[in-house]
């Protein structure tokens, strides 16, 4: 009985132990919850080149600048010097989601119209940057798959030019004389002055103004017509034998009562309370009523085979000249296997196929045709059922124009 | 005598039909249906002052107040581009000549920058203006590697050492509505617009301009005085990393100097 009274206190110990340590490692990570950091970097550029200062290079005023950042500094030692001082607002997280579609080469996917195929097997509706794959299931059934989208990022840069006539021997750098189309007669803009310079000044500020004083009226509202009563009784009668003594003697019983109340709020007013079973009581144990909130049936065709396609590259990024190797692959994820396999990939204007650089594992048709983007329309087809589990990759290589 | 009045009559009748006729086709045109169609800029034009453009797109939305983008500057074989100092007036202060002028350029601000070297004119020097109006999006780490790209060719210098002025607006170009071809020094031609076009709303159709290059043959005052206005207050730049070393050398220290 010692031992199990030792071995109990033991584990209420530890257990209390326990609880406390929770409790405060919530409030620790509560209070020490890190503060969205950085701001700078995320604030000021949508890009992270966080360059050391001693590359920074401005000869005159020794500020700091940094290409691809604004003027704040990203680095760790601006950061904690800024923070200190409170400089950094907080910073958007969402400006660092900001990038603009035409700078990325895209490929994959199915952009509307969606694609079919026809009775003369051809297809319609491939648009460039479209890759799909066709598939009949051992039930006849004809599917049509896109894959995911692959983007690279590639801009390209490219100029109008025109040539104008100057003033020769002058100061003026303009046009000397242009004759316009019909157009407004004067827009009043803000021409830029003689130094342009970052300036930190508000340009304007909407100020809103509070109350400067109140005065306050406490008089009371003047009453004309004051109504007396008719008649009045005497309403203490009731209580002429109640005295004061009276009302704070307890009974016996009600002391007990008043005892277990009090009891009962100091257990009700602990944090955290402990209960254990010892010997043979039940600990009270939580019951929870769940049900079924929604049932969603997944029907699927017994002996029907699904394709799932995916499209990777090799790189990122890319510039003008550039090779990206493009990978296809399909797998049967489905219950049974697939035949007439067909893989289209209309590649997009910006991607030119190397020629001979396909290279796939399975016995496939290659056929390449002109497209409407310029570029090629690569087609395969498997010469063979695709099983279940099955998977077929293919590679290739195109030239980034 | 009579069938001369009625002939002058029908005539008269006549004149007036078609006075009308006129009249009503005249009435029927709108000032505005001879402008540009298309998506164009009617307030902003590439031959606004220097700064207007890039000024105009400060007030725009997204992050382009004091980002430093990334462009280089290439010119045919031999050309050396150079660069003032940021903030300093000392006209000696220029980076050291590079056939590739990388930098940072805040978006609104104009940067003259120096051209020697140039085929044909040994000794001739250009102060070309670079205006960056918009800023690029790059993924992290790249802003560096994919810079506004300004090609610079023979012609240019050729037109402009003529007594032309050249107005080149640089864009980036719609993927969907590129050139089939592959760009290199020799694919990357411009698109030339006539004297009576505005380049910028050109480039407006084809993607999204990005920078106005102007190329004259203004050469820099000889007050010294003058120098701020010439270079535009030298606003600031920022250097790429790997060449801050190459470039924070001066001019005159050069040792690969041709001249």
């Amino acid at each position: 009985m010692r031992t199990s009274s030792i071995q109990l206190l033991s584990i209420l110990s530890v257990a209390f132990t326990m609880l406390l340590g929770c409790a405060s490692q919530n409030i620790s990570l509560k209070e020490q919850r890190p503060t969205p950091r950085v701001a700078a970097v995320n604030v000021n550029a949508v890009e992270q080149n966080s360059f050391p200062h001693d590359m920074a290079f401005s000869p005159a005023n020794e500020s700091i600048h940094l290409v691809g950042h604004r003027t704040h500094c990203a680095c760790s030692h601006c950061q904690s010097a800024s923070s200190a001082a409170g400089v950094i607002p907080p910073a958007d997280p969402s400006l660092v989601q900001m990038y603009d579609s035409q700078e990325f080469l895209r490929d994959g996917g199915d952009s509307g119209p969606a694609v079919v195929r026809l009775s003369d097997q051809t297809f319609r509706g491939l648009q460039p940057e479209d890759t799909i794959v066709h598939y009949k299931t051992e039930t006849g059934h004809a599917e049509i798959q896109a894959s995911n989208q692959v983007a690279l990022y590639a801009p390209r840069f490219r100029s109008v030019r025109q040539v104008s006539g100057s003033l020769a021997g002058g100061r003026a750098v303009g046009p000397a004389q242009m004759d316009r189309p019909i157009g407004t007669v004067k827009v009043d803009q803000p021409l830029p002055g003689l130094v342009m310079r970052d300036s930190l000044e508000l340009g304007h500020a909407d100020v809103a103004r509070g109350l400067d004083a109140m005065r306050e009226r406490e008089r009371t509202v003047p009453v004309e017509a004051v109504q007396q009563l008719n008649v009045a009784s005497n309403v203490m009668a009731a209580l002429v034998n109640l005295t004061a003594q009276q009302a704070y003697d307890l009974q016996g019983e009600q002391k007990a009562l008043v005892h277990q109340f009090a009891n009962a709020a100091v257990t009700y007013q602990l944090d955290e309370c402990l209960e254990v079973a010892i010997q043979g009581f039940r600990t009270p144990s939580l019951v929870r009523d769940q049900r079924v909130d929604g049932f969603t049936v997944y029907d699927f065709d017994q002996g029907n085979g699904r394709l799932q396609i995916s499209k990777f590259a090799d790189r990122e990024d890319a510039r003008p000249g550039d090779v990206v190797t493009f990978g296809i692959r399909i797998e049967n994820v489905g219950d049974g296997e697939v035949n007439e396999v067909v893989i289209v990939d209309n590649l997009t204007t910006r991607l030119e196929y190397i020629e001979n650089s396909l290279e796939c594992e399975a016995d496939v048709e290659f056929e390449s045709v002109d497209n409407q983007a310029q570029s090629l329309r690569l087609r395969w087809e498997l010469r063979e059922p695709l099983g279940v589990g099955e998977s077929v990759t293919i590679q290739f290589k195109c030239s980034v124009r | 005598m009579s069938q001369i009045t009625t002939l002058r009559t029908h005539l008269a009748a006549g004149l007036i039909a078609l006075a009308f006729l006129g009249e009503g086709s005249v009435s029927g045109s709108e000032p505005a249906d001879f402008l540009p169609r298309g998506s164009t800029r009617p307030l902003f034009k590439a031959s606004d002052p220097p700064g207007v453009v890039g000024q105009a797109r400060l007030m725009g939305r997204g992050p382009v107040v004091g980002y430093y983008q990334p462009v280089a500057i290439n010119g045919p074989e031999g050309v050396r581009f150079s660069l003032p100092h940021a903030g300093n007036p000392n006209p000696s202060g220029m980076t050291a000549p590079a056939e590739r002028l990388e930098a940072g350029f805040l978006i609104g601000a104009v940067y003259r920058f120096h051209v020697t070297h140039i085929p044909g004119a040994i000794g001739v020097e250009l102060f070309p203006t670079v205006e960056v109006i918009d800023r690029t999006y790059p993924p992290q780490h790249l802003a560096t590697r994919y810079p506004i790209e300004i090609q610079l060719d023979d012609e240019d210098f050729r037109t402009v050492l003529n007594g032309q002025m050249v107005t080149r607006v640089i864009y980036l170009e719609d993927p969907q509505t590129a050139v089939p071809e592959i760009q290199n020094r020799k694919t990357n031609v411009p698109l030339e617009v006539s004297e009576f076009q505005d380049p910028l709303a050109v480039a407006d159709e084809y993607g999204r301009p990005v920078a106005i290059v102007r190329i004259g043959s203004l050469i820099p005052p000889s007050q010294p005085a003058l120098l701020p206005e010439f270079y535009f207050g030298y606003p600031q730049w920022a250097p790429f990393p790997h060449t801050s070393a190459s470039q924070s050398a001066n001019h005159d220290n050069d040792p690969n100097e041709l001249e």
